[in-house]
């Protein structure tokens, strides 16, 4: 699987200011909304599942990354943003560590592989030092895009 | 399940189970998060192994690479002291199927 296969180019946040998970999650979910990818309808369930999610254990993975992610039955295919936090927000994740790199992820219900395989492409990029540094520093839209067509690149 | 015991260089053995996956997910973030928290401060070192793929399990982005579906034959391996402890531990929450849904 590809970044660029699911990550919503218009839909990329490359200076979210949040002070809140709770916040940062809203705005990712409206972001996808604005780019025509989820129906204004669902936004609210949208956000409920996600925050939801987040009260069984935090989706901060360490490495200064966060993958708040749902399933919903409004997802034909899995969707994706990502959202740069250059202040660092506190997601209470695992390591204790602020987050700087958000991924949000939203998977149709009955397609367990695609859920799997969309958090394996994620990792497997954030794992590499270079993309996450180069991430972080990401302050447009443009940039961001660049270095997700670079990773898949990188892989193929 | 069997464990077989294979022959090492060094003390203590290396230890290796083969494990069916039941988790009504898979391997996602909190299943891993929970491997992670099993593995604690195990000091010798654990790998999951699904086929070729290979994941330190102290490691949450290693973990994540295994993109284990249910269903799926791992082996869980482990050498150090205390290890057979770590990997029943492991074969317990693995290959049950109860799992709050995400």
């Amino acid at each position: 699987m590809r970044l660029t296969e699911f990550v919503v180019p218009d839909a990329i946040l490359p200076q979210l200011k949040a002070d809140t998970k709770q916040s940062a999650i809203r705005q990712m979910v409206a972001s996808l909304k604005d780019a025509g990818k989820i129906r204004p309808a669902d936004e609210e369930t949208i956000v409920s599942a996600i925050l939801k999610r987040e009260e069984l254990g935090s989706t901060g993975i360490g490495r200064g990354v966060a993958v708040p992610h749902t399933k919903h039955p409004s997802a034909d295919s899995i969707i994706s943003t990502v959202a740069l936090c250059h202040e660092g927000l506190d997601f209470e994740s695992l390591d204790g560590e602020d987050v700087y790199i958000l991924f949000l992820l939203i998977s149709p219900p009955d397609r367990p592989g695609d859920h799997l395989r969309g958090l394996e492409t994620i990792t497997r990029h954030l794992k590499n030092d270079d993309f996450c540094s180069f991430l972080k520093q990401a302050t447009t839209t443009a940039a961001v895009v660049d270095l997700l067509q670079e990773a898949d690149e990188s892989q193929s | 399940m069997s464990t077989t015991s294979l022959p090492s260089m060094s003390d203590p053995e290396l230890i290796q189970r083969p494990v069916r996956l039941e988790l009504a997910q898979g391997l996602h973030i909190r299943a891993c998060s929970r491997v992670v928290a099993l593995v604690g401060s195990f000091n010798g070192q654990i790998r999951i192994h699904n086929g070729s793929r290979s994941a330190d399990a102290s490691s949450m982005f290693d973990l994540m690479q295994l993109a284990a579906l249910p269903g799926t034959d791992l082996i869980i391996e482990g050498q150090g002291v205390g290890a057979e402890a770590v990997i029943d531990s492991l074969e317990r929450f693995l290959s049950q199927t109860a799992e709050t849904t995400e």
